[in-house]
């Protein structure tokens, strides 16, 4: 019987490669290389360093014995500092590829900084929703794939940057969407999500052909009327109750599984349109890739009122327990909680707080839905905690194979939201209602950095973090995380322990994500520096007296200093 | 009328404005901020200047005349606020900040309010909310936001600025006209006996016609009022065309083809072939609308590896909507092709 199995999966993909070489997908990075990327540690492949997700890159050169050392290799200014820098750059074999705020990208030697060449995407409207800037672009098959921040999905030829085709997603006007993340290559396809969870907007999730472009399926992540879910919804929402799929998936390959987190329903938090669970909203999906079909569906935040989407990264963890291995989701939603979910079934697991201050919710019942969900009704102010802007922000948690620990940013910050009517027009904002950031009650805002068990939650430390950190975490072999503060400071803690080893005044606010890489041995650390977050500002305003930087937009590259002998090499 | 509103609200800041800053002589105030002043005024720029001098004069009076702008304006512009720039992302309950710009305590001209809500700031997450406020309510929004500028308030506290608008205000006026209808129907021309027999549900057509749950929506490239795909015929004109002439060239689009938007087959010299229609061209690149699926691909070619190119007669629409929709809904977008208020 497993020999038969066996039998049929090599055959599928032998039929598979077979059909890439032919429609001319044999150009690197294949898509054998892409999905087993963890072997290529002196790349960074794709947006999550891997397709689990984990942002761990197992180069160990730069170590706590040495990293005080660490200082500036090259710098890279993208010239558009309005977005700031949010990216993920891309390495593959010497190459950087990174893209700046309004889709400047470019491509550059990665051990110099030198411009290989770029690509200037003319921007088709003035009226951009949500963001300007932009967290990065994929690589496949010989092509750079990308969103746009006018909506738009485009391929670029990785060697000299000629763009190849231009798809209008949907017109980023009438949708009041658009893409800010960068697709996920699975095999064939290119998978794109995009924004309007704070817009009249049915969410989606589009599969576009990697060769040429064509659109091969669409997955709406609110089901039309009759399909299954529909009821959750009042029947006049359906095509506008949000539900976006901003931030980029993950896909466990030997369950064929992509999954994407899906974020809140429109209007944010007046609800008199959208009575029930307004399913898929704030829920995890699990889709074939092959077909676009649903698998499973797991929602964290049933009728959201707090827009706390479930649109952040899915975290794929191979958990060893009792000599068995449990294949685990873990998801933190930006209500500040952890949800931990079999990743083969959807089932519920387990789930734990991320943050310290927590008023919407009083637990999870035994199958992790939230009990004592706090109301928010549209006549007044309710006080939340945490605030609309997350227990953290969007930017990525990091998982280290060594330490086997979850690190993760948590923001102590609340906020009063107040519902209120808004016409209902589709394509235009829908926020329904407004809300103002406080601290928690009787003390000051706070924010962490910490290290989980993934399974339990169990803390193993936390460092507090200058501000609210908005920038996500990288892990290395060398047991160090790197992130960076809004204070215009790059920083490196010992993964072990969390204690503070390096850090270094790189001017402006690091809210984009880090990566390692090498190139001729000598490992790198590739920092994005530059304010571009939409709750960026919540720092100022948590603590006025502090000195925000001005903005930027700049890759700043560390290494250690080359000695004599790895200078000759690197030439 | 909306251009109307924001003339007249510019004028009146504008003059506002260098009062406030220059105090003096009123005319040469009003003639620097109308740029009409120079050394040498001549006779008839001096006459232009009385005459809208007397206009402005004559504007000021009526405006200070008309009764002060009522709580209810207020309350509608702090509804307005609250529902759509509050967000926590945007500008923060009552303004306090958030994403963007904190507005208590800062003092904006009606002039600037006008452009930025209108137009937003472009290459900003700014949007510009033109399409979705009547003049009333941009009013109403400007005036709520002014009021911000003697404030440190939080939503909490408006009640106490509400309550002094109330004091000194009178609450006849507007009322608020906060609305959670979801899309007004269109509204059509007249028609002649002939084109009505054609049309069908307007408000269904157009709901056809911008279907965001089909990638094959006629939107996907066509226009109308500006919003749409560019790639197609802008079809706003459509409505003074007659109703079957519509239902044709949505049934047969190779019967009459716009120039403007020919069909290319190009030949590339590795023999593939690739037809649409011609997006634009530079010295080295030719980009083109494959409309072969949609939505719409536009695919650069290098010139240099093209061996042919042809013009064809065709066009590139796809030429199967007359068996895709059903004849009522062909006439649906019909009804909605002939209206007036195409697009909103």
């Amino acid at each position: 019987m497993m020999s038969r199995q066996i039998s049929v999966r090599l055959r599928a993909f032998c039929v598979l490669i077979l059909a890439m070489a032919i429609t001319g997908l044999a150009q690197e990075p294949s898509w054998q290389r892409l999905i087993n990327s963890d072997k290529e540690p002196q790349n960074w492949l794709s947006y999550g360093g891997n397709y689990a997700a984990h942002r761990f890159s197992s180069l160990n050169q730069i170590t706590p014995a040495n990293v005080g050392n660490l200082a500036p290799a090259w710098m890279f200014p993208t010239g558009e500092v309005r977005g700031g820098l949010n990216a993920t750059p891309i390495v593959m074999d010497g190459v950087m590829y990174l893209m700046g705020p309004m889709n400047r990208v470019f491509a550059m030697n990665a051990a110099t900084g030198e411009l290989i060449w770029k690509y200037l995407y003319k921007v088709t409207t003035r009226n951009i929703p949500y963001q300007v800037g932009a967290r990065g672009l994929a690589i496949g098959y010989g092509k750079v794939y990308f969103g746009t921040v006018d909506n738009h999905f485009i391929a670029l030829d990785m060697k000299t940057g000629r763009e190849l085709w231009d798809v209008e997603i949907e017109n980023t006007e009438l949708c009041g969407c658009n893409v800010t993340s960068p697709p996920l290559i699975v095999k064939d396809k290119v998978i794109v999500g995009g924004t309007g969870g704070e817009h009249a907007h049915r969410g989606y999730l589009s599969a576009f052909d990697a060769n040429n472009g064509k659109l091969l399926w669409r997955f709406y992540t609110i089901p039309a009327a009759g399909e299954p879910g529909s009821e959750t919804w009042d029947p006049r929402m359906l095509k506008y109750g949000g539900a976006p799929t901003w931030l980029t998936g993950s896909y466990d390959a030997e369950l064929n599984l992509v999954y994407w987190g899906v974020g809140n329903p429109s209007s944010d938090f007046y609800d008199e349109f959208r009575p029930g669970d307004n399913l898929y909203s704030n829920s995890i999906i699990a889709l074939d890739p092959d077909t676009g079909k649903l698998k499973w569906h797991y929602q964290e935040v049933p009728h959201d009122m707090y827009d706390f989407d479930s649109a952040y990264e899915c975290v794929l963890v191979d958990y060893q327990k009792d000599g068995k291995t449990q294949k685990l989701l873990v998801h933190p939603n930006k209500g500040g909680y952890t949800w931990v979910l079999d990743r083969a079934t959807g089932k519920y697991v387990s789930a734990y707080p991320h943050v310290d201050n927590l008023t919407w919710l009083k637990g999870v019942d035994k199958n992790g839905r939230p009990v004592g969900m706090q109301p928010v009704p549209p006549d007044k102010e309710t006080f939340v905690c945490p605030s609309a802007g997350g227990g953290r922000n969007w930017d990525h948690s990091s998982y280290s194979p060594r330490t086997k620990f979850w690190y993760n940013v948590g923001w102590e910050m609340c906020n009063s939201i107040k519902p209120e009517k808004m016409e209902i027009v589709e394509g235009k904002p829908l926020f329904g209602g407004g809300m103002e950031f406080k601290p928690p009650q009787g003390k000051a805002a706070y924010g962490h950095i910490n290290a989980f068990d993934p399974l339990t939650g169990e803390r193993k430390w936390r460092y507090l973090t200058d501000g609210l950190n908005v920038a996500s975490l990288l892990t290395t072999g060398g047991d160090l995380l790197f992130s960076g503060d809004v204070y215009g400071n790059a920083f490196a803690l010992d993964a072990k322990t969390g204690k503070k080893l390096w850090s270094f005044k790189v001017g402006g606010s690091v809210t984009g994500s880090p990566i390692s890489y090498s190139v001729n041995g000598r490992q790198f650390v590739a920092v994005p520096v530059g304010m571009g977050s939409l709750v960026g500002g919540l720092s100022a305003m948590m603590w006025p007296d502090k000195q925000m930087p001005e903005g930027s937009s700049t890759l700043v590259v560390f290494a250690l200093p080359e000695t004599k002998g790895a200078a000759k090499r690197g030439k | 009328m909306e251009s109307k509103f924001q003339a007249e609200n510019q004028f009146t800041a504008e003059a506002q404005r260098t009062q406030r800053f220059r105090g003096g002589n009123p005319l040469r105030n009003l003639c620097d901020a109308l740029r009409l002043c120079g050394e040498k005024t001549s006779l008839k720029r001096l006459l232009a200047l009385v005459l809208i001098a007397f206009c402005i004069h004559t504007s000021l009076t009526s405006a200070q005349q008309k009764a002060p702008t009522p709580a209810a304006n207020l309350e509608a512009g702090r509804r307005i606020f609250t529902g759509s720039c509050s967000m926590g992302y945007c500008h923060g309950l009552g303004g306090v900040g958030g994403g963007a710009p904190k507005l208590t305590g800062r003092k904006f001209s009606v002039k600037y309010l006008t452009m930025v809500i209108s137009d937003g700031i472009p290459e900003t997450t700014m949007p510009g909310f033109k399409s979705n406020l009547s003049k009333e309510q941009l009013g109403n929004l400007i005036l709520y936001i002014q009021s911000l500028a003697t404030s440190t308030a939080t939503e909490s506290n408006q009640p106490a600025t509400q309550a002094a608008a109330q004091e000194h205000l009178p609450t006849s006026g507007n009322k608020a006209t906060a609305s959670t209808e979801i899309a007004a129907a269109p509204k059509p021309v007249s028609v002649s006996a002939e084109d009505r027999g054609l049309m069908g549900d307007a408000a269904t057509g157009r709901a056809l016609f911008f279907n965001s749950s089909s990638t094959t929506s006629c939107s996907a490239c066509h226009s109308i009022n500006g919003r749409g795909g560019k790639l197609a015929p802008e079809l706003t004109e459509l409505a003074s065309k007659p109703a079957k002439d519509i239902l044709q060239s949505i049934s047969e689009p190779n019967a009459s083809v716009d120039g403007k938007y020919a069909t290319l087959t190009l030949t590339l010299k590795d023999g593939s072939k690739v037809t649409g229609v011609k997006r634009d061209e530079d010295a080295t690149t030719i980009r083109l609308y494959d409309t072969s699926s949609l939505p719409p691909i536009s695919r650069s070619f290098l010139k240099s590896e093209i061996a042919k190119t042809e013009t064809l007669k065709t066009s590139a629409m796809p030429g199967d909507y007359a068996t895709k929709y059903s004849r009522q809904q062909l006439l649906d977008l019909v009804g909605f092709l002939k209206t007036s208020e195409t697009g909103k």
